[in-house]
């Protein structure tokens, strides 16, 4: 009884082992595109390269929600870490671990769960409006730049109203 | 004897166990507070922290696949109201506060879009799909307030509410293939299963946005992250409290939407006032640059 439990927090311990390990290495995107700053900050950096899905960084360090990476091009920047994971994208099942070709999201998730195969055979059965949902995603001015945005708040005056403490 | 030595093996893996923690902070930081929250939850409920499938583990892709379903349901229910000059308008607003957020990146972004509905709501599918009705725009006064709405359904994007609202049983049994551990061919039986999981994971949500509502805990997450999103970018979170007093006003009248899908005005109230203890909020003011603009771009709504 009390040997069946050790062994279960061993498989733990193992299983929470690989996952520091693999996490304190290789960090890929899992986004479409993502964005490394000068600093770990949205307000006071700039943009100083794009990132496509599937491509791995090396973490420096951390802080806040944000990563210290380098690039494959030796670049180095911060990115969120909601931009990435410790999951390597693999091409098969049962194959061999190849990284997935940067931008190649279809192949990686190809077989593997909600994917445009699925979407597919759902839209047949159902009565819905996708037209509008590519629509969204498709317009140019939907795509804002990080330029844009800080004029947005600069001519708009959004400065911080108050500061803490200030009664 | 066996006793003591399964008790030392079990001293020597919590320390292993706890030592791997603290190294990992520095490299994971941000996902801790979500393991921590995860492990006290189990505690609680007294279920085993083993769960094979969460949600929160799907990829942001199929996360997106999941939030486009989601929002062509919405979309097949409620007309777009498509204004050029006010969409953009409100993009630039919606994905500024989003960046602003702990979850700036989802796979494609945020994108928001109005719906021609007097009903006073507002709905944001996983992954970033974003909506809100003239019904919701006129409840605002300023852009501090339309940029309260706003970051109230980024915060929902941010903590993956709408993928919790899965049953997970739907998802147990394909586990494995959305894990990516195994793939199922096209066409397949297995693939059946993972139709049938992806089918019930968009009822389970749509119902829950348009007909059902989340808990009254989830909406207050949702309220504290929101006004995080707003003092950080700089909105002041007067235009949340003033927007909420509207819609209490409203609802008086109105008792579509928002007055069925989330807590009463006043409860919300409380809860930003709360998380504005010790600070000292000015007024809006009316004219201001932001405030000329938000009137020029959303004039005729
Ligand atoms: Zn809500």
């Amino acid at each position: 009884m009390h040997l069946n439990k050790s062994l279960k927090i061993l498989i733990v311990f193992v299983f929470t082992m690989g996952i520091v390990y693999a996490g304190s290495k290789f960090l890929s995107v899992q986004v479409q595109s993502a964005r490394v700053r000068s600093a770990p900050n949205f307000f006071m950096s700039k943009v100083v390269d794009k990132l496509k899905f599937g491509e791995k960084v090396t973490v420096l360090r951390s802080k806040d929600g944000w990563y210290k990476v380098k690039l494959p091009n030796n670049k180095t920047g911060w990115m969120s870490t909601s931009a990435l994971t410790a999951k390597t994208f693999k091409l098969k099942a049962g194959g061999r671990d190849a990284q997935v070709q940067a931008g190649n999201e279809e192949l990686a998730l190809a077989g593997r769960g909600f994917s445009g195969d699925v979407e597919k055979s759902f839209r047949q059965n159902n009565q819905l409006n996708y037209k509008w949902v590519d629509w969204m995603q498709a317009n140019p001015d939907y795509k804002i730049s990080i330029e844009e945005m800080k004029k947005f708040l600069i001519d708009g005056e959004v400065i911080v109203p108050f500061e803490k403490g200030d009664k | 004897m066996k006793n003591i030595k399964s008790k030392q093996i079990l001293k020597f893996c919590l320390l292993g166990i706890i030592a791997l923690m603290l190294l990992s902070i520095n490299v994971k930081s941000m996902d801790w507070g979500n393991v921590l929250n995860q492990v006290s939850k189990a505690v609680k409920t007294g279920t085993k922290i083993k769960k094979a499938m969460d949600v929160a583990n799907l990829t942001p892709l199929q996360e997106h696949y999941i939030g486009r379903a989601v929002a062509a349901n919405i979309l097949a229910k409620y007309k777009p109201y498509y204004n050029q000059k006010a969409d953009r308008y409100l993009n630039i607003l919606g994905q500024t506060l989003a960046q602003a957020s702990d979850r700036p990146n989802t796979y494609m972004g945020y994108r928001f879009l109005i719906l021609d509905s007097d009903e006073i709501n507002s709905f944001a599918t996983p992954g970033g799909f974003i909506f809100i009705t003239k019904g919701m725009i006129r409840c605002c006064n300023s852009e501090d307030s339309l940029a309260a709405v706003l970051a109230h359904e980024i915060a929902h994007v941010q903590w993956k509410h709408g993928l919790r609202s899965i049953r997970t049983k739907r998802l147990v049994s394909v586990g494995a293939v959305l894990l990516g551990e195994v793939a199922v061919k096209s066409g397949s039986g297995d693939f059946k299963n993972v139709l049938k999981a992806f089918n019930g994971s968009v009822n389970d949500i749509s119902n829950k946005l348009i007909n059902s509502k989340y808990s009254r805990a989830t909406e207050v997450v949702a309220d504290q992250t929101a006004v995080t999103i707003l003092t950080r970018v700089g909105y002041n979170p007067q235009g949340f409290i003033d927007l909420l007093k509207t819609m209490q006003e409203k609802f008086r009248h109105d008792r579509h939407g928002f007055y069925k899908t989330h807590p009463a005005p006043k409860s919300r109230i409380r809860v930003v006032k709360q998380c504005l203890r010790g600070y000292t909020i000015k007024e809006i003011n009316n004219n201001n640059a932001r405030n000329q603009r938000f009137k020029a771009n959303l004039a005729g709504i």
